[in-house]
């Protein structure tokens, strides 16, 4: 993980001393340009993603940071003779980190690829967005800061003077309001006018005498990954994970265990050393704002106002938990009008091209490549509307409202605040709500909540079981039979979520600090680039999978005779009689429960066509169901239908967001073998019943 | 112990029983004034049968009041078929003709077949339509079914809570931390008592010596503060570890 010990500092080439020594110019091979990499940080709420949107326009590439599913989106911009490289860095309150976000936009920083950094500062709270600024101002990157909203620090009645702010930290800054496109050509112009070759100078925080004397401890032929005297300050302020690295790499050194002794006591013997720091920036942005900030007038923002109601413990729930399933409903309803209507015309549309085109390749085209084709445009619909509404919620501020008022209870089932709407959604579709999770802050929450989602019964699910129970029940059983059902699910969702979380080691002091931002109007701009970039991303990781998935399982179901009655997929439940005999199933159940694997609203379909039936003419499936299983049979089913594995396009999201198979494949594994059990159970148990 | 865990479990469902019956009231209410105009199609409002004065004396026939009643080209149905109610009133001595699903009836004089009155049943429309029976009649069931048994357990808790009224808590230990604060008192921060909370904490500008109101502080859940221009929700834990300095800034 760390440089190899072996090698001299002058080769390992990614220990922080050798890569500041890159100090010739990085010339583009192609176009003979001077390519300068340039890093937009800022603290989270300060409109950084507009900032870089506008900055550089349509032009971006999106990914992932390497090894994590975390956003990494960059942009290339040419001016004159430079080519400028912008990276947008996950928002980052400071330099110490508390998530996998602030890592990734500390490490990056701190690494010293980028040649600037521009430094995004909300003018309507200048005082806490420059603590960023002074933990930059303490390594050597040259600093441009972007001072956004002044718009908005204007409606709150405070003037902010650029001029005099850049006098006072020796940096340049750029007053902008970035939503309306005031003072972007100024960053670049800035930026033309930088000499990279020589260190800005600047008036940086004064640290204290301690810190330069662990820096000394630290300093000999080690490998450390950071700057020195940032580590030493870091170690001092206990952030979790410095300490981690430095331990790790001085234990590597040719000291053994003895450097980081003498390390541990320096750092018990100066415990108020700490304080001194956080003191000494405190002063620092104090002094900058001292002469830059004029509260004219003491205005009562109407955010203040809103907040009455939107996080009144009663009035905010009740209007949150109507918010919430209208905005999940709403993303599906507009995507079903739209994206939809294509997955309906192709399903439609399939009778017709094998009729005009009879064999192999009518078939292939009517139930594998024109429904496939369909299921990607409805998802893509989906996916971009749900993200649309995230995105307009975040953007106006309320999401923020939201995850502060399910936070509480989200939290002990180990997912957060923003978990809300992805598990609304898990009930309708669980390919959107697993793609929609990128909101929820926290990777580890995020885990959680995407582990969850498969255990929620999606509208499918909920569908195939209401079939069922109606079919054997009368409607009051039936509907108890749903109703616990669907409790079952939720409570296995949250005890999967409640152990995950625990298994998932967090740093310490993971308690909630969050900001709940002015409610502001919506920047379409911005919305739209996160849909697009949401869109891009499904398409590349996603679809491909769902495509070539629906294609192997009509494969299976075609060949080799080209009838399901025969094919390979029957094969398979016929050899799967035995189990499913163990559970009260008969193969073409069995067939049933594995088409169902396509999506979930294929099961019936498959047993329309198994029991000869129309597959549009519900009372004939119900018929054919009532004839065909028991009643302890029937509950089986449903039971196994909603743990089964989640549907292809499903699982195809789940391994893009959880980064791997090797984290998708043992989920999918353990609720296969859930399912099978609960359903024996349940067999067992409703044959001693019933 | 138990009984004081029940007590408070019996106040809180008597608090969220409360604001169900007081919410489906609400709902009530504003049907009531909301539903009749939408489904009255413009006739006026009729409340249960006419008195009438008449004895008994031998009334026309279905056919024949049937006969009678189309004749007199009553407003709101175009034929006989519509009806789905055809009823003799003996006490009244009228007929009653009614389209159920419209909520319209009319009471014909049973001697004479003349329409004594007729219109609209918003009553009926109201049983029927209310309590969110518009949006789906299983929802109404479900949203009824429960209110009498609540209502019960309501009368029952609320004596019970009478008799045992809620002691205030006197001695609240005061750590002098952030969870001490009264809603809207101003005061400044004195320290953190976690050095690595403490630069977390800083992050959001939570130094020692900034001033903080306290927005919103309840018996559980987060806080929300106001700090130089920034609303941030903190939780409880978190709070409990802010020292903050005794006097108001």
């Amino acid at each position: 993980m760390y440089p190899d010990k072996n090698k001299s500092g002058a080769e390992c080439g990614r220990c922080w001393s050798c890569a500041r020594e890159r100090t010739k110019k990085n010339i583009d091979a192609v176009t003979g340009k001077e390519e300068i990499t340039v890093a937009v940080a800022g603290q989270p709420n300060t409109g950084k993603s507009t900032i870089f949107n506008r900055l550089t326009g349509l032009n971006q590439k999106v990914g992932n940071w390497p090894g994590k599913t975390v956003d990494r989106k960059e942009g290339r911009v040419v001016r004159g003779d430079r080519i400028y490289r912008l990276v947008d860095l996950p928002g980052t309150y400071g330099l110490t980190s508390n998530s996998v976000e602030e890592e990734i936009a500390r490490d990056y920083i701190v690494s010293g690829d980028p040649d600037v950094v521009v430094a995004v500062v909300n003018a309507a709270s200048v005082e806490r967005s420059l603590y960023l600024v002074s933990e930059l101002a303490e390594l050597n990157t040259s600093i441009v800061i972007a001072l956004n909203m002044m718009d908005v620090a204007e409606q709150e009645g405070r003037m902010i003077d650029a001029r005099q702010l850049s006098a006072a930290i020796d940096l340049p800054v750029i007053p902008m309001t970035a939503s309306m496109n005031q003072g972007v050509d100024q960053v670049f112009e800035t930026l033309d006018a930088m000499d990279l070759q020589h260190p800005q100078e600047r008036n940086s925080v004064g640290l204290p005498s301690e810190v330069s004397q662990l820096a000394e401890l630290l300093d000999s032929p080690s490998s450390l990954p950071y700057p020195k005297k940032w580590a030493a300050s870091k170690l001092i302020e206990g952030d979790y994970k410095v300490t981690q690295s430095v331990k790790n790499a001085l234990k590597d050194g040719t000291w053994k265990d003895g450097k980081w002794k003498a390390v541990e006591t320096f750092l018990s013997g100066h415990k108020e050393a700490a304080n001194a720091i956080i003191r000494m920036r405190q002063k620092w942005i104090d002094e900058a704002c001292k002469k830059a900030v004029k509260d004219v007038k003491d205005c009562r923002s109407p955010s203040e106002k809103w907040d009455r109601i939107f996080i009144h413990p009663l009035w905010g729930k009740l209007i949150a938990f109507l918010a919430i399933p209208l905005a999940a409903l709403m993303g599906i309803l507009l995507g079903m009008f739209t994206g939809g209507q294509v997955l309906f015309a192709a399903l439609e549309g399939g009778p017709k091209i094998k009729a005009a085109w009879p064999g192999m390749l009518g078939s292939m085209a009517a139930d594998g490549i024109a429904p496939a084709l369909g299921w990607i445009t409805a998802l893509v619909c989906i996916i971009g509307f749900i993200y649309a509404i995230f995105y307009f919620l975040e953007d106006i501020g309320y999401l923020a409202r939201i995850s502060f008022l399910t936070d509480t209870f989200l939290r002990r089932i180990g997912a957060g605040g923003k978990s809300a709407i992805p598990l609304m959604l898990g009930l309708m579709c669980n390919t959107v709500a697993i793609a929609g999770t990128r909101v929820v802050e926290t990777r580890r929450q995020r885990l959680v909540t995407i582990v969850m989602l498969p255990f929620l019964p999606c509208a499918g699910q909920t569908m195939v079981a209401a079939i069922f129970t109606l079919a054997i029940f009368p409607v009051k059983t039936a509907i108890i039979i749903l109703a616990g059902l669907t409790i079952i699910n939720f409570l296995a969702a949250s005890l999967v979520g409640k152990l995950l979380g625990l298994a998932v080691p967090h740093p310490p002091a993971d308690g909630m600090i969050m900001e709940l931002p002015l409610f502001h109007r919506p920047n379409f701009r911005t919305i739209f680039g996160g849909v697009r970039m949401r869109i891009e991303l499904f398409l590349r990781r996603a679809a491909g999978v769902i495509f070539f998935g629906l294609l192997i399982v009509w494969a299976v179901s075609y060949f080799p005779k080209g009838e399901i009655q025969t094919s390979y997929l029957y094969q398979f439940g016929r050899l799967l009689e035995p189990a499913g005999s163990m559970i009260g199933l008969d193969w073409r159940f069995m067939v049933a429960l594995l088409s169902s694997f396509v999506a979930k609203e294929i099961t019936l379909g498959t047993l329309a066509v198994l029991f000869s039936v129309s597959a549009s003419d519900q009372q004939a499936i119900m018929q054919a169901i009532q004839n065909a299983i028991s009643p302890a049979g029937a509950l089986a089913f449903v039971v196994a239908s909603h743990f089964y594995i989640p549907c292809l396009g499903s699982m195809a999201v789940l391994k893009s967001e959880l980064g791997s198979w090797k984290k998708t494949l043992p989920l999918l594994a353990g609720m296969f073998i859930l399912a099978f059990t609960l359903a024996f159970i349940t067999y067992h148990a409703a044959k001693v019943i019933i | 112990m138990i009984t004081r865990r029940l007590l408070r479990w019996l106040r809180k469902l008597h608090k969220w029983i409360g604001v169900y019956i007081g919410i489906l009231t609400a709902i009530w209410l504003v049907e009531m004034i909301v539903l009749p105009p939408i489904f009255n199609p413009g006739l006026p409002v009729v409340d249960g049968p006419p008195a009438t004065s008449q004895g008994y004396s031998a009334p026309l026939s279905l056919q024949h009041a049937l006969q009678s009643f189309m004749d007199q080209q009553p407003d709101g149905i175009a034929s006989a078929d519509e009806l789905d109610e055809m009823a003799y009133l003996p006490v009244n001595g009228v007929y009653r003709f009614a389209v159920k699903e419209r909520f319209l009836e009319w009471y014909i004089e049973a001697r004479t077949g003349k329409i004594l009155k007729y219109g609209f049943d918003s009553n009926r429309l109201v049983m029927k339509k209310g309590m969110l029976g518009w949006v789906h009649p299983v929802v109404s069931k479900v949203v009824r079914t429960p209110f009498k048994l609540l209502f019960i357990f309501l009368a029952i808790t609320g004596l019970y809570i009478v008799f045992h009224p809620r002691k205030k808590q006197v001695n609240r230990s005061r750590t002098g931390s952030l969870l001490d604060m009264a809603p809207g008192e101003k005061r400044c921060l004195k320290g953190v008592s976690d050095v690595a909370l403490m630069g977390r904490l800083a992050a959001v500008g939570l130094f020692p010596g900034v001033p903080i109101q306290m927005l919103r502080i309840r018996n559980r859940g987060p806080v929300v503060i106001l700090v130089r221009h920034t609303c941030l929700a903190l939780g409880r834990d978190i709070g409990a570890r802010i020292m903050m300095s005794r006097e108001a800034a």
